[in-house]
């Protein structure tokens, strides 16, 4: 431990100096600047070209940041534990997940300065146009927001030894506020970002955008644009996700390279902890991700299409794969999991956990199919019969892990009941087949009335069902309407080739997604269930888990933040040729929408050298101190 | 699951069952899709699912992964990434690709709002582009031209000035030429995403727009397009999302507008159900 202090004291008194140096000189030569600024010609970025360039420091930069910001929040947490159970197991993986934290976070720092470098040499005019807009944010608040995080994490990290026993809540305090300028910071830089998609608009006839951003909107008016807030809770609850996947990966190394049981049965917990975190904060996402990209239908109805049905529909179909892959993947986990642990029956909690989920997905989905005939008030009052029904029925277990399935069946008839009282349903297009809607859930009706009709009280056959309905899951949400790159590509000659038939059209919209999407996310929910219940009801033998568990481990890690990628860059093009949407343009000879097949690539090299950077850091961290402390045992 | 785990199976048997399981889903799959009238392409896709289950449950039963002694374990991470790099880019490269090539010609075309139109800035932009091998003179008048009060928008179609960009003035096209700038105007701004003409295009977000030649006259679709709220079509009163927007003040270029509208009261196939418009009482084009 005295090691990694001297590594981590060796890299902030630099880094400090540096921040200071920065600081200051933004701060004594901003404002001038910003009223002399040159025009000036963008450079031109060898081989990459700018906007590669700029895309790929920005990712780094932002895959860090998402680190550094995300890791805190359960670390906290881990440490509340550790002092409520009183139990050192959380207190080390907080205090291990920090040490890498503060070595990543002077990559977040350096990253974050060269992507400034490079916007200003490589698109000048945006990048001076859009710092004057924000100045107070760029020139004042975020330095002083990364100075003062700079101080708290550190603090945090060296107080951690002597900030023990009664003095452990002062420590929390310090991770609290460490968590609470982290989010802040998260939060303002989030503001221009947000505005370069969606810039505030006066009202309709008042005046054009480009003179209402020059002349009449306030600071305040870009900060609060439409998908600010959106942006900000989808990146928060990300960012978590993101901790917890990459908590389970150091997990994953430090147990292939453990050399005693001990070491082995604590990693193994600790990659649990680490999988339970990323995959809960998940199933959170599809959800943000709805009301985020709802923002976007609701700011410019003509996003929604080029997001989903035309330049970038097939990155939704990639997204698609990905998370399939991912719950998959943690599925598998939690089976190789459960396989370690000597565990009694289980399948009455099953069934009711079964049954409840049906409950609160399969009502309003017939809520939906009657829409037609009912009208809004009625699928309304089904939607909330259905959520109730299924509460009472969750109530009923009268267990602990009734209140995590209390929160799902909160949240997924919620998910249902937005699609259903969307535009489109409340039309009530009688030419839209809407029953099989309900289709996966008719599915998964049918599976559990197998496996009651044949007692099969086995739970390797729940799992197995499980299993089958993400695949099922899987398979309705990667369905496109055409297999076409976009919709303008279609043809008289070739939409009979590529396209849904008529009929089936509804595997391709919304309320289909949905209704797969919360069937996965049900099926996982289920699947933890049965891992607590059995980790009460049994003996669990840390350490000897199937050692491919940790490769699924690394993979949920490497899937999770490719798909980070894949959906930052869907982001990002959202603002089409425009650096700030309608109102600024790219010229650039790039500003066209990459192809899924390039940035695929793209994202998939920068993946790799985040995890080469990420597995030195645990490397460092961790690992070089790591044999000699075994051997001290 | 217990603790006493079964005798373990060998492959045969942990393979065998699955793989007879899988073939007869995935044929039923294929040919039920096929009588369903899916495309072969999603025949595949369905079938393709059936044998990922096989994988899956493979996987699931597989015996347990020895423990791999210290470099075993490091090599077989690298391998692993090498494996999960290959398998994205595969899979990403696999999908239809959007033709970027068709885009870039329309945001060529779409610069027009851009790009100032009257003659002094025409002159400018020609007399940019001619002087382009002298950057510090260029530099040096664009300076001249900001402290003037000029916009960013001289300042940034320096930075490409290589774009294509037609900008015949409308005024000197034939009407041929008129209905073919409408038609590039309808697919540059991505009309068809929610308005199908002839089949094609957008999936009920708004109107066909096939008859709509008779039923709106050119000033009311100018007006509708510029201002979506003066007026509706039946059936799209009171939507609260999937709204017209109401942008195209600020990207669409006022020759852009009568090219499209030019374009749209030539569209008149009564044999389609385009819903007709719903003008508000007293309803006049300012």
């Amino acid at each position: 431990m005295r090691g990694g202090k001297t590594a981590a004291r060796l890299s902030v008194w630099p880094m400090f100096l540096l921040l200071a140096a920065g600081f200051g000189l933004v701060l004594s030569s901003a404002p001038a600047w910003a009223e002399t600024i040159e025009i000036v010609r963008p450079s031109q970025f060898p081989y990459l070209g700018n906007r590669v360039a700029v895309w790929v420091v920005a990712q780094l930069h932002i895959l860090f940041a998402a680190f550094i910001l995300g890791a805190p929040i359960f670390v906290v947490i881990s440490e509340w534990l550790g002092m409520r159970h009183q139990d050192p197991k959380y207190d080390r993986l907080a205090k291990e997940v920090t040490k890498v934290t503060a070595i990543l976070y002077s990559m977040t720092a350096l990253t974050g300065g060269f992507f400034v470098l490079m916007l200003v040499a490589l698109y000048p005019s945006f990048t001076g146009w859009l710092f004057n807009h924000f100045f107070p944010i760029f020139g004042i608040t975020y330095p002083l927001l990364f100075i003062a995080e700079t101080v708290v994490l550190y603090c945090y990290w060296y107080t951690w030894d002597a900030l023990q026993g009664e003095k452990k809540g002062r420590h929390l305090s310090i991770g609290v506020l460490l968590n609470l300028i982290g989010i802040v910071t998260l939060f303002v830089i989030d503001a221009p970002t947000a505005f370069m998609n969606t810039p505030v608009r006066a009202a309709e006839g008042a005046m054009n955008l480009r003179q209402y951003i020059e002349t009449t909107a306030t600071l305040w008016d870009k900060i609060d644009n439409f998908s600010w807030m959106p942006l900000n809770f989808h990146r928060l609850v990300g960012n978590i996700c993101f901790g917890g996947f990459i908590a389970g990966l150091i997990a994953a190394y430090m147990y292939m390279f453990s050399k005693s049981d001990e070491e082995r049965a604590y990693y193994d917990w600790m990659g649990f902890v680490g999988n339970f975190i990323g995959i809960s904060a998940l199933l959170f996402l599809p959800l943000m991700g709805y009301v985020y990209g709802s923002e976007f239908y609701d700011y410019d109805a003509s996003i929604g299409p080029y997001m989903m049905g035309d330049q970038l529909s097939m990155y939704f179909i990639m997204q698609g794969g990905m998370v399939g892959l991912i719950f998959l993947a943690s599925a598998y986990y939690i089976w190789l999991s459960l396989k370690r642990i000597e565990v009694p029956d289980y399948s009455t909690t099953v069934t009711r956990s079964l049954v409840a989920g049906i409950l609160s997905v399969i009502v309003p989905g017939l809520g939906q199919f009657y829409n037609g005939q009912w009208g809004k008030g009625a699928i309304f009052l089904v939607g909330q019969a259905g959520l109730v029904g299924a509460i009472l029925y969750a109530v009923s277990l009268h267990e602990g892990e009734g209140l995590g399935l209390l929160l799902l069946l909160f949240l997924l008839p919620l998910a249902v009941i937005i699609a259903s009282s969307s535009d489109a349903m409340r039309h009530g297009r009688a030419d839209e087949p809407k029953s099989l809607l309900t289709l996966p859930v008719r599915l998964i009706a049918a599976l559990l009335l197998a496996v009651e009709r044949f007692g099969l009280r086995r739970r390797q056959l729940v799992i197995k069902s499980a299993f089958v309905v993400l695949l099922i899951g899987n398979a309705v949400w990667m369905t496109p309407h055409a297999f076409v790159g976009a919709v303008s590509e279609l043809t008289d000659q070739n939409y009979d080739l590529l396209s849904l038939p008529s009929d089936w059209d509804f595997m391709a919209l919304m309320p289909a997604k949905n209704t797969a999407a919360v069937l996965m996310v049900l099926m996982i929910m289920m699947s933890f269930l049965l891992y607590t219940r059995a980790i009460k009801r049994g003996t669990i033998r840390w350490g000897q888990i199937n050692f491919s568990s940790q490769f699924a481990l690394v993979f949920l890690a490497f899937s999770a933040i490719w798909t980070m990628g894949l959906m930052g860059v869907v982001r990002s093009s959202l603002r089409k040729y425009f650096h700030v949407y309608d109102l600024l343009p790219d010229i650039s000879p790039e500003s066209f929408t990459p192809t899924l097949a390039y940035s695929g690539r793209l994202i998939t090299i920068l993946t790799v050298i985040f995890f080469l950077i990420v597995s030195l850091a645990i490397w460092l961290a961790l690992g070089m101190g790591h044999d000699k402390k075994a051997n001290g045992r | 699951m217990s603790a006493q785990a079964p005798a373990q199976k060998s492959w045969v048997q942990i393979i065998r069952w699955k793989l007879i399981i899988a073939a007869v889903m995935g044929a039923l799959l294929w040919f039920g899709s096929g009588q369903l009238g899916f495309p072969v392409i999603f025949q595949w896709m369905f079938a393709g699912y059936a044998f990922l289950g096989f994988a899956v449950f493979v996987l699931l039963d597989a015996p347990a992964m020895k423990t791999l002694p210290g470099w075993q374990a490091g090599a077989g991470i690298i391998a692993f990434y090498l494996v999960c790099s290959a398998l994205y880019v595969a899979a990403s490269s696999l999908l239809p690709q959007f033709n970027s090539g068709t885009e870039v010609e329309g945001i060529g075309r779409k610069m027009g709002k851009f790009t100032r139109s009257d003659e002094a800035t025409n002159s400018l932009v020609a007399q940019t582009k001619e002087l382009s091998a002298k950057a510090d003179e260029i530099i040096a008048k664009l300076n001249q031209l900001r402290a003037s009060g000029a916009s960013l928008e001289d300042v940034g179609s320096v930075e490409v000035p290589t774009l294509p960009h037609d900008a015949t003035p409308i005024k000197n096209l034939t009407p041929e030429q008129l209905l073919e700038r409408g038609k590039l105007v309808f697919k540059d701004h991505e009309c068809y995403n929610c308005h199908k003409v002839g089949g094609i295009g957008g999936k009920k977000r708004g109107p066909k727009l096939d008859n709509i030649g008779n039923l709106a006259t050119k000033p009311q679709l100018k007006d509708k397009i510029f201002h979506p709220t003066h007026w509706q079509a039946d059936g799209f009163e009171d939507r609260k999302k999937d709204k017209m927007p109401d942008k195209y003040p600020d990207v669409m270029t006022d020759d852009e507008l009568e090219a499209l509208t030019s374009y749209l009261i030539t569209l008149k196939d009564a044999s389609v159900d385009t819903p007709k418009p719903i003008f508000p009482s007293g309803y006049s084009i300012k």
